[in-house]
């Protein structure tokens, strides 16, 4: 690869990832905040031994994921062969300054762990050590994927009803003041699975906006894990590359393991019923019975097609090569 | 390489930027249609457009926006504003830019074409200097109005396909598509006032359609022209404005260079 092509790569890395404004805001606000070491690790605490509850922890540590996200994106391209050594002197400076810092350290290594930042540390601290470059076969058809990936992901990250969605995967609830009650995954799960319910709270025509957000969320996030799935499929040849595209959302598919995730999954088969459900009989008559039953087929298709992509990607081996690279 | 890897846009949604190398003479902006997204509506087209040597020297946007939400004509403000704000080369992987693009060439898909026109009578209206540069292509365009229950049907993938054949049927933007909507009356209304005009180049887009579209009503609109090749055989509303290498259809890169 060439050093221009090569710079150039880094530079839409590092615009699209680390230019970012909530990458840039979590860099500026650990720099000042970090100098308070007591104040960082009670905003970085684990959610388990205190919740967190107010804008400003929320904000930083949404931040702080943008940016630890940036160099698990790095990490991710390095094992990749999308990028090479030597990364820029700026890039190393930081993310040492980030991912050495002992409270950072503890945030992504025992309370949240993720194998990508982790990858980089040790890459920094000694890169021949890891043997990356002997492990890696760049080509422009593992680009392309990677490519792939990262615009997938950043469709995610930057999707508001998802967004929303994953907070109630993260057991988190939102309380309408339309509809007075609180909003949590059951909740929402319900509804989907409901026909009578989404007629009766008519979701989709904006009657209750944030209902209407989380139901799509939810759809658009089922939708998310097929495409995710499918690149990985297509990695199969590079199961290092693959190893490092599973860890970049571990996170999600280790939660498809616990309670949220079996709510998540019990939803999908209630849908394969729903799709029984003559909606169109309530709406204007233009129809098809063929088209009906097309509707029909191809739903229940659709669903246990995400059914089949949840399983695959809830497989932690896959993730596997990564761990065993960080413990040679 | 003629691009630079995609450079994600802040506005709208999820909008993609691939940047010429050299200097830009045009820029190419792509307007997905109903349930679509930046890139995927369109397929190969970024893929085969980066390696084409007739596009070495074209920026090419990816324009996306969250087509569920709104109105058509509030789309279009937004569109119309993305435009203003890069109707200038300004691309971060050049050493300088030049000061503008000689073709802007507008390439929109079903319910796109109509968000895109709704863009180009705004920047008439307010009288945008870029607009003279502007060329408008269209493939499957929804101005004539759309089958509903089709275009839901069929224009959603996947998973989408079970909530959406479910809850789409209230937005508001399902009744800006239909035949005789409020919204289309106005679109051609106000494009008939520019008949014979100076502005009369701007709006008269290129227009491919597909024969026996499923989902949009094909009819003249306007003053608009069909290229040669339409209608075209063999596609379908939603595969018109994917060129493929496979089956060798290219005819959408070629229409769209043609206007370079």
């Amino acid at each position: 690869m060439s050093k221009e092509k090569h710079d150039i790569k880094l530079k839409s890395l590092n615009l699209n990832f680390r230019k970012n404004l909530r990458a840039d805001r979590g860099y500026k606000s650990f720099l000042t905040i970090s100098k308070d070491s007591d104040r960082l690790a009670s905003l970085l605490r684990n959610h388990k031994t205190q919740p967190i509850v107010t804008h400003e922890e929320i904000r930083f540590r949404d931040d702080m994921d943008f940016l630890l996200s940036y160099y698990s994106i790095i990490s991710c391209s390095l094992l990749a062969g999308y990028i090479s050594s030597p990364l820029p002197d700026k890039t190393i400076m930081e993310a040492k300054e980030v991912l050495l810092n002992p409270v950072v350290k503890l945030f992504y290594e025992e309370y949240y762990p993720l194998y990508l930042p982790q990858v980089l540390c040790k890459y920094l601290d000694a890169p021949q050590q890891l043997g990356i470059a002997e492990l890696v076969n760049p080509s422009r058809k593992n680009d392309q994927i990677f490519e792939s990936l990262l615009l997938l992901f950043r469709s995610r990250i930057e999707d508001e009803d998802i967004d929303g969605f994953l907070f109630l995967l993260d057991d988190g609830g939102f309380y309408d003041s339309n509809l007075r009650i609180p909003l949590d995954l059951q909740f929402v799960l319900e509804i989907v699975g409901s026909p009578r319910l989404l007629v009766e709270f008519k979701v989709g025509s904006q009657t209750y906006p944030r209902l209407d957000s989380l139901v799509f969320g939810f759809s658009k996030f089922v939708s998310y894990l097929s495409g995710y799935a499918a690149l990985l499929r297509r990695m199969s040849n590079a199961t290092l590359f693959r190893a490092a595209a599973w860890q970049l959302e571990s996170y999600w598919f280790i939660r498809l393991h616990e309670k949220p995730g079996y709510q998540l999954e019990s939803c999908l088969k209630n849908l394969l019923s729903i799709t029984d459900y003559d909606f169109f009989s309530k709406n204007e008559g233009e129809l098809l019975q063929e088209e009906r039953d097309k509707w029909q087929e191809e739903s229940k298709k659709s669903i246990q097609l995400a059914m089949e992509d949840i399983t695959y990607l809830k497989d932690q081996e896959l993730g596997w090569p990564l761990v065993n690279l960080l413990s040679n | 390489m003629f691009h630079a890897p995609a450079a994600y846009l802040y506005e709208g949604k999820n909008s993609t930027a691939y940047y010429c190398l050299k200097d830009p003479e045009a820029l190419v902006i792509f307007v997905h249609g109903f349930k679509g997204t930046s890139l995927e509506t369109w397929d190969d087209f970024s893929s085969l457009l980066i390696e084409h040597p007739s596009f070495a020297n074209c920026d090419l946007f990816f324009y996306g926006y969250e087509s569920i939400k709104g109105q058509a004509f509030d789309q279009g403000q937004e569109l119309l504003r993305f435009i203003n704000n890069n109707h200038k080369p300004k691309s971060p992987f050049r050493n300088r830019n030049p000061k503008m693009y000689s073709k802007i060439v507008i390439a929109a898909h079903s319910l796109g074409a109509i968000v895109a026109r709704f863009a180009i009578l705004g920047s008439i209206e307010q009288n945008y200097d870029w607009r003279k540069m502007c060329k408008l292509v269209l493939f499957a365009p929804a101005h004539n109005g759309a089958r509903i229950q089709s275009l839901i049907m069929d224009s959603l993938d996947g998973f989408y396909k079970v909530i959406g054949g479910i809850t789409m049927f209230f937005l508001p933007i399902i009744d800006d598509l239909k035949p005789d909507s409020a919204a289309l009356h106005r679109l051609r209304t106000e494009t008939e006032d520019y008949r014979g005009g100076p502005e009369h180049m701007l709006l008269n887009a290129s227009v491919l359609h597909v024969f026996g579209d499923r989902i949009v009503h094909n009819a003249p609109f306007c003053f608009d022209v069909f290229v040669k090749e339409s209608p075209i055989r063999n596609h379908s509303h939603k595969s018109i404005c994917k060129p493929m290498l496979i089956n060798n259809y290219l005819l959408p890169i070629e229409i769209i260079r043609d206007q370079l």
